[in-house]
């Protein structure tokens, strides 16, 4: 007696749609604990004040509610670092973008020569460890002997103590991200210049039009997706500033360049306040979500 | 048509990359088994194993002494490991959160109430009661104090340090002085002596004393407070006590030299205090004996136009009493091997020898009588600071404390704040951090 031919082929669909899941499960398996519960017990922990004592004995621990969240919005260090980072980001992320597309142009155009050695002088710095160059990049901010002095020196500016200087220092910091980081997003726009089809050029020269107005009617349009890409991904990589302070600074002079992730890590990892540095971390994590989502809906209603 | 075929092509690299990492992955993994089963084997002798954790160079210059143990207790093996001082806090925080702490560490002293706030590490003075080689008596009183929370002793002293004053000798007296400062006002006037400024250009060509804009974790500003008499916290170190006539006073003083333009505002980071004391750029700075040994390598010409001095007295001349400490763990499984190596570490004789090895200052007092050491005036000066060392609040807040502390004098340096607007600041802050432990003392939670 076997089975009725319909009960066998609803068995054997079961067992077919079910098969994907099966291949998903290992990445999903890893996913939901290196990932998902972390963040649910990072979420859970910043309602607690979990700290050195809670270490020794759980039972030191005690469940505060909203207590982090609402010290946070009263603590000043916070919306210091909230300020530097916005400063960080509304300066460093535009002025990253626009060099970066003016050396994707520059390279992707007809006259220039040794591209590949221009790709890679400016691709190197991505590459190289950013621990390394920042403490590279603090012998050359140095106020006697630095190099930045040396040469601005011929530009008649008269030397400073840069990373020192309250005033100065978050925006030598900006200048070494800068330098850091476009090689990243040139390559990315090099891509995309590489993407718009010559054709284009080709008929925009037969109707007349010259290079200035080449680049703003069918290069930028065409790079759209391209910059919003770029956009999104300097948002959310500016946001999380850590190295470049850390290394340089160390924060200072006078909390102007602590960011917000260095203000998590001094609190969690220094300090040990584990409930106040989750907090600190959902957020910045809602802070570049609303900030994500905003952008992605100006582009949408613009393209 | 076109567009196919090359992803026919690039499919094929596909398969043939991942067979070739399939096949590396393999021979990976065989490799892990074959050191976990043999590496196991070779390290499992009979007798005993044994981890020690060393922070920084002590690491590399403690291996010798940790060979010299062995051969000594052929029944106990030393598995030596070297952590670098910037990530060493982190790393022994996340090891006991990951229960991978070792049998026995060297700790900053400053980290031991913390370490034992999490009840990480056991008190030690059931094996000081029993041990002939250990003695209270054998230490400096305020090094030893470091050590001990709510009564206990939880380190021994490894080896010590202190903040003495370093000054060039020659532009001194130069300037008309011919010993140095002896109390604060003198400090003062060395300072002004010190400090050249240009007459045209309005810049300052030399700094008479150099102090941390932010004195953070160097601790200066503390110093000048306890020499007035203060102490940064009160009522069992569960509030500020900043804002009392002497600590004000203290940070008052230290505030003096930035005012006057003795000091330089230049971040800690930057400065490069070893160049800047060889040429002259400042004339004095307070720091540790490291320094001693530093100093005679890079500028050997150097040598007798500078000198160490004791810290100007005010009312009492008090300094950090610093150093490293040696630790068990209580998830150690071999106690008394632990505290077997740290009897052999603390006997005269390696302590002289270790000495030698690293220009660590030895935390037993005796060890001091060799020659390299009383014999040299500079350390002379820094065995009699550290009779006047001093200990910070034994509480896990402590450094968390004086960052804060360091911030708002920082602020008050840069004239963003007055010096009472900072003090008040200051209190609100550290009264906030001392939370958790006024709750902690109410709730009678272990402290032990």
């Amino acid at each position: 007696m076997g089975l009725s031919p319909r009960v066998e082929t609803q068995m054997k669909k079961r067992i077919s749609s079910s098969i994907p899941y099966l291949f998903i499960a290992p990445s999903f398996i890893l996913l939901l604990l290196f990932f998902v519960l972390p963040v649910l017990a990072a979420f859970l922990m910043s309602f607690t004040d979990f700290d050195i004592y809670a270490l020794g004995s759980i039972g030191n621990a005690r469940f505060v509610g909203i207590m982090n969240y609402t010290q946070l919005v009263s603590d000043s260090l916070f919306w210091k670092s909230m300020a530097n980072t916005l400063y960080f980001l509304v300066v460093g992320g535009p002025v990253t973008i626009f060099v970066a597309l003016l050396a994707a142009v520059l390279l992707n155009s007809k006259v220039v020569r040794l591209k590949a050695l221009f790709r890679l002088g400016f691709f190197a710095p991505v590459v190289a460890t950013v621990v390394a160059v920042a403490v590279v990049w603090r012998y050359v901010y140095h106020p006697r002997f630095g190099l930045f002095n040396f040469v601005i020196g011929f530009l008649g500016i008269s030397s400073r103590d840069w990373l020192s200087d309250p005033i100065w220092a978050m925006p030598a910091i900006i200048l070494f991200a800068v330098w850091k980081n476009f090689g990243y997003t040139m390559m990315i726009f090099l891509a995309g210049l590489q993407a718009i089809p010559e054709t284009l050029y080709e008929a925009a020269k037969i109707d007349g039009a010259n290079h200035w107005q080449q680049f703003w009617k069918i290069t930028v349009p065409m790079l759209a997706p391209t910059t919003l890409f770029v956009t999104v991904i300097t948002l959310i990589g500016y946001f999380q500033v850590f190295a470049e302070p850390y290394i340089m600074t160390g924060g200072g002079p006078l909390n102007r360049t602590l960011s917000v992730v260095l203000l998590m890590y001094r609190e969690g990892f220094r300090y040990w306040k584990m409930g106040y540095a989750a907090s600190i971390a959902f957020i910045l994590f809602a802070v570049i979500f609303v900030l994500t989502m905003i952008q992605l809906r100006l582009q949408k209603e613009r393209l | 048509m076109q567009w196919r075929q090359e992803k026919g092509v690039r499919l094929d690299v596909n398969v043939e990359r991942s067979t070739v990492v399939l096949s590396k992955m393999v021979s990976i993994s065989i490799a892990f088994v074959a050191v976990f089963l043999f590496g196991c084997g070779s390290a499992k002798q009979n007798g005993t194993t044994i981890t020690f954790w060393a922070i920084g160079a002590e690491g590399e210059r403690v291996a010798p002494f940790v060979r010299e143990f062995e051969s000594l207790h052929p029944d106990i093996h030393v598995n030596l490991e070297t952590i670098p001082w910037g990530s060493a806090h982190d790393k022994l925080l996340t090891a006991y959160a990951g229960n991978a702490t070792p049998d026995l560490c060297q700790l900053g002293n400053t980290w031991i109430a913390e370490l034992q706030a999490m009840n990480a590490i056991i008190a030690l003075d059931s094996f000081i009661s029993k041990s002939c080689v250990v003695r209270r008596e054998d230490y400096f009183d305020g090094i030893w104090e470091t050590n001990v929370v709510a009564g206990k002793v939880y380190g021994i002293p490894w080896y010590v340090d202190t903040r003495a004053l370093f000054y060039r000798k020659d532009l001194l007296a130069q300037a008309g002085m011919t010993r140095p400062p002896e109390d604060w006002d003198e400090l003062l006037e060395a300072a002004s002596l010190l400090t050249v400024k240009h007459e045209k250009e309005n810049k300052t060509v030399s700094y008479g004393l150099y102090l941390p804009v932010n004195p953070g974790l160097e601790w200066v500003e503390v110093f000048f407070a306890w020499q007035n008499g203060g102490e940064i916290l009160k009522d069992n170190d569960c509030y500020a006590n900043v804002e009392s006539p002497e600590v004000r006073e203290g940070f008052a003083y230290y505030l003096k030299f930035f005012e006057k333009g003795y000091s330089p505002k230049e971040s800690n980071m930057t400065t490069n205090l070893y160049e800047a004391f060889a040429s002259g750029y400042i004339g004095m700075f307070i720091s540790g004996p490291w320094n001693v040994y530093e100093i005679k390598q890079r500028f050997p010409s150097l040598s007798n136009r500078w000198a160490v001095a004791l810290l100007p007295a005010n009312k009492n001349r008090a300094s950090n009493a610093g150093g490293s400490s040696l630790v068990i763990f209580r998830s150690s499984k071999d106690k008394e091997a632990a505290w077997k190596l740290i009897e052999f570490l603390s006997t005269t004789e390696i302590q002289r020898d270790f000495y030698k090895a690293s220009f660590d200052l030895p935390a037993v007092k005796e060890a001091w009588a060799d020659s390299s050491l009383l014999g040299d005036p500079n350390m002379r000066a820094f065995y009699k600071q550290l009779e006047s060392a001093k200990p910070f609040p034994r509480i896990p807040e402590w450094e968390q404390i004086a960052d804060k502390m360091g911030q708002w004098i920082e602020a008050a340096v840069w004239g963003r704040y007055t010096l009472d607007e900072a003090l008040a600041e200051m209190t609100r802050d550290i009264n906030r951090v001392l939370e958790k432990r006024r709750w902690m003392l109410k709730n009678q939670k272990t402290l032990q």
